[in-house]
C-alpha cells in the first residue's frame, strides 16, 4: 500500500448526483445550467479556483469535462455554460428544471489567481470562451483591492450570441473596471439599444494602449482562431508571454491525470492545464 | 518448532531446481497461481497454471503484460441511477500468485504504480494490485529485446520474490515482507547463499547483457524528441502505420482508457464502463465539434512517444518505455521501434529480423 492512498479516501472518479435548479437559456445553443449537489454538506463545501473544471454526467450518455463558469468566490450553485455541441452536451439539453446529473471535481489547475495579486488584469473573451473568463472576472471583483487596474474585452457574433450579455452590460457602468464589448453585428431588434462597439473583438484594442505591460496578466479565452489574432496584440502590447494565460480544451475521459486523451506533448490539460500560458503554447506542439 | 527469528541475513536464499515444483505448489497457499503457459505455437500467454509443469519458462514474452490483471480490457467502473447515484461494484477478494514475471514487465508494474497512484489515486488499480503476487524469474533476451539500454533489464522493486537462474539452482531475491512468508512456506527447500552462489549470479548477469545486441542511448531520448519533432522520420512511420493499436494494447505500460456507459432497458439506471483505449486510433483526440487535434498518423505516433519518453521523464524521472519488444513483436507494419528511437537520435540502425 502507497502513502498516497492513506491520505486520499474519496474515490476520484465518482460522481456525486446533482439536481438541476435553473436552465438560463438567454443564447441559444449555450444554455447556463445551474446545479446543486444533492448532499447538502457537499455543496456547501464544494469550492473551486476560476479556471477549473468539473466532468459533468448526463445519466446514460456519458460524461464530459465543463468549465466552471460561476464565481468561485460564490458558493453554493454550480453554474456551467455548455455548447451544444455532442453526445453528452445534446443529452443535457434534453434534461428539464429538477432532473439529476452526476457532478466531479474541481479538476485542473486553474487561474493562478494569488500569483495575480497586485496586477493589473487584462482580460478578453471570445464567443464561449467568456465562460471561464466570467469567473474568473468575478473573482477579481469579489476581491477588488488585491488587483489593479481591471480591463475586460469581451466580442461575440451579435448581440443574440453575447454571453451573459446583461451583467457584462451592467458592467459598462462600475468605475472599477473598465468593460469593453464589441459584437460583429446588431441585428434589428437591438438596434439603438446596444451599448458597445460593433466590430471584432480585436477592435477593442485600439482602446488599450497605456499598459504597464510589466505589471499586467492577460487571461484569455475563445475559439482557436481567436487565440490567433488576440495573442498578436497582446506581445505587441509587450506583456511577458510566461503572464499570457489561455484556458484550453481537450477531450477527456478522467479529468485526473490517467486516460490521457488530453495530452498535449508531454502535458496533461486536466492536471497542468487547463490554464496554460502563451509560452507553454509557444513549446508544445499541437496546443492551438 | 520455534519459528527462528532472523535479523540482519540479508533478503537472499538458494533454490535448488529439482524442489523448484515443489517450491512452486507451496505458493498456492497465498493465492491461485498463474504464469505464462504456451497455447498453441508461438503464443505464450499469463494464465492459471496448476502446476510448475505447465509453465513455459524459456519462453521470452507473453502476447499480453501483467497489466492485464491490474487494469482489465473492459471492467464496469460504476453502478448508475438517478436513485442511487454512482455506486462501485463489488470486488473481488482473490489472489493471484503471478509466476515468471520478466525484469521488464516488473519495471512496467512500479510505473503502472506510479501513474496511479499520481495526484489523484486510481482505487481499482490499488486494490488488484494488493492482490497481485509477483514472483519474477529472469531470462535471456532475444532480438527484440532492448530493456538494456531503457535500464529494465534488472528488476530492483515491484516484485515479492525473484528467481535468477543460475545454473542448478535459482538466486532467490526477496522483494517484500509477504516474499518473506512465501519463502518461510517453502524453508526445507531454501539453503543459505555462498560465495559461488553470488559469483553465478553475476556470471549470468554478464551472460545476459551480452546477449543484448542493439545500440540505444535512452538518456538522450526525451531531447531528441522534442529537437526532432518536425524530423521526416515521424512521417515515415506515420505512412507505414495502420492504426490498428496492438503496439499499445500490448505495452506493458500503455494504460489509456475510455469511458462509456451502458444504459438498461429501463432508461432509469446503467453501468459506467471503462475498457482500454490507445492514441493510435483516429478518434483518441477528437473534440465535440469536430476539430481532431491530431488527425495525421505520424502525429499520434510521434504523441505516443511524447507521452511514454518526455512525459514519464517529467513526472516520474523514468521513461515510460521498458524496451519489451511487444510492440515490435506484434506490428503488422512491422514498425520497429528500435529502429525509430535509433532514427531519432541519430543513431545506425541495427536491423532486427523480421
Amino acid at each position: 500500500m502507497l502513502a498516497e492512498d492513506f491520505a486520499v479516501n474519496s474515490d476520484p472518479l465518482k460522481p456525486h448526483l446533482a439536481r438541476l435548479v435553473h436552465i438560463d437559456k438567454s443564447v441559444k445553443d449555450r444554455y447556463v445550467f445551474h446545479f446543486r449537489f444533492e448532499d447538502p454538506e457537499l455543496n456547501e463545501s464544494f469550492s473551486y479556483r476560476p479556471g477549473q473544471f468539473v466532468m459533468l454526467s448526463v445519466l446514460g450518455a456519458g460524461e464530459a469535462p465543463i468549465s466552471l463558469c460561476s464565481p468561485a468566490s460564490r458558493r453554493g450553485t454550480i453554474e456551467l455554460c455548455v455548447n451544444r455541441v455532442g453526445r453528452v452536451t445534446n443529452a443535457l439539453y434534453r434534461l428539464r428544471e429538477n432532473d439529476l446529473v452526476g457532478i466531479r471535481g474541481p479538476y485542473g489547475n486553474g487561474f493562478p489567481v494569488e500569483e495575480m495579486e497586485g496586477h493589473d488584469v487584462l482580460l478578453v473573451a471570445g464567443g464561449i470562451g467568456a465562460a471561464p473568463i466570467r469567473g474568473l472576472l468575478w473573482y477579481l471583483l469579489d476581491n477588488r483591492n488585491k488587483y489593479g487596474n481591471i480591463t475586460f474585452l469581451c466580442g461575440s457574433r451579435s448581440t443574440k450570441d453575447m454571453l451573459f450579455r446583461e451583467e457584462f452590460e451592467s458592467l459598462l457602468n462600475r468605475p472599477d473596471i473598465r468593460c469593453l464589448l464589441a459584437v460583429e453585428a446588431v441585428p434589428e431588434e437591438d438596434e439603438g439599444k446596444w451599448p458597445g462597439d460593433v466590430g471584432m473583438v480585436t477592435d477593442l484594442f485600439k482602446y488599450v494602449k497605456e499598459i504597464d505591460a510589466e505589471r499586467t496578466y492577460a487571461a484569455v479565452c475563445g475559439p482557436p482562431v481567436f487565440y490567433k489574432f488576440v495573442l498578436r496584440h497582446l506581445v505587441d502590447l509587450n506583456i511577458d508571454k510566461d503572464r499570457i494565460l489561455m484556458s484550453l480544451e481537450r477531450r477527456m475521459k478522467c479529468g485526473v491525470g490517467k486516460c490521457a486523451h488530453c495530452m498535449i506533448g508531454d502535458k496533461y490539460t486536466c492536471i497542468h492545464g487547463p490554464i496554460f500560458t502563451y509560452w507553454d503554447a509557444m513549446k508544445l506542439p499541437e496546443m492551438i | 518448532m520455534a519459528t527462528e527469528v532472523l535479523l540482519g541475513q540479508g533478503s537472499v536464499r538458494i533454490l535448488p531446481k529439482k524442489y523448484a515444483a515443489q517450491f512452486y505448489k507451496n505458493l498456492g497457499v497465498f493465492g491461485e497461481l498463474h504464469g505464462p503457459v504456451q497455447v498453441k505455437p508461438g503464443l505464450v500467454v499469463f494464465g492459471p497454471a496448476a502446476s510448475f509443469s505447465d509453465l513455459a519458462l524459456d519462453q521470452v514474452r507473453t502476447l499480453l503484460p501483467v497489466k492485464k490483471y491490474l487494469f482489465p480490457p473492459k471492467e464496469e467502473q460504476y453502478r448508475f441511477s438517478t436513485r442511487e447515484g454512482f455506486v462501485e461494484p463489488e470486488v473481488e477478494e482473490k489472489r493471484t500468485v503471478l509466476f515468471g514475471v520478466h525484469p521488464c514487465d516488473i519495471n512496467a508494474v512500479a510505473l503502472l504504480d506510479r501513474v496511479t497512484s499520481w495526484k489523484y489515486p486510481d482505487p481499482k488499480y490499488r486494490a488488484r494490485r494488493q492482490r497481485l503476487i509477483i514472483v519474477g524469474v529472469d531470462c535471456i533476451p532475444d532480438e527484440y529485446c532492448f530493456c538494456l539500454p531503457m535500464g529494465s533489464h534488472t528488476a530492483d522493486e515491484g516484485f515479492d520474490l525473484f528467481l535468477t537462474d543460475i545454473g542448478e539452482e535459482y538466486f532467490v531475491q526477496v522483494g517484500s515482507s509477504l516474499g518473506e512468508r512465501m519463502l518461510r512456506e517453502s524453508w526445507d527447500l531454501v539453503k543459505q547463499v555462498e560465495q559461488e552462489h553470488i559469483e553465478a549470479f553475476h556470471q549470468r548477469a554478464e551472460e545476459r547483457q551480452k546477449a543484448f545486441r542493439h545500440d540505444l542511448d535512452a538518456h538522450r531520448l526525451a531531447q531528441a524528441i522534442l529537437v526532432g519533432f518536425s524530423s521526416p522520420v515521424w512521417d515515415e512511420v506515420g505512412k507505414k502505420c495502420l492504426s490498428c493499436g496492438s503496439c499499445a494494447a500490448t505495452c506493458p505500460t500503455c494504460c489509456c482508457y475510455d469511458v462509456l456507459d451502458e444504459v438498461n432497458l429501463d432508461l432509469k439506471s446503467g453501468v459506467r464502463i471503462r475498457r482500454w483505449d490507445d492514441c493510435m486510433q483516429p478518434e483518441f483526440a477528437l473534440v465535440a465539434g469536430g476539430h481532431n487535434f491530431r488527425a495525421e498518423r505520424s502525429t499520434r505516433f510521434k504523441m505516443r512517444f511524447m507521452h511514454k519518453i518526455n512525459s514519464f521523464k517529467a513526472e516520474f524521472q523514468r521513461l515510460g518505455c521498458v524496451g519489451c519488444g511487444r510492440c515490435i513483436a506484434g506490428c503488422p507494419a512491422d514498425i520497429n521501434v528500435i529502429e525509430v528511437f535509433q532514427k531519432i537520435t541519430g543513431k545506425k540502425v541495427t536491423s532486427v529480423a523480421g
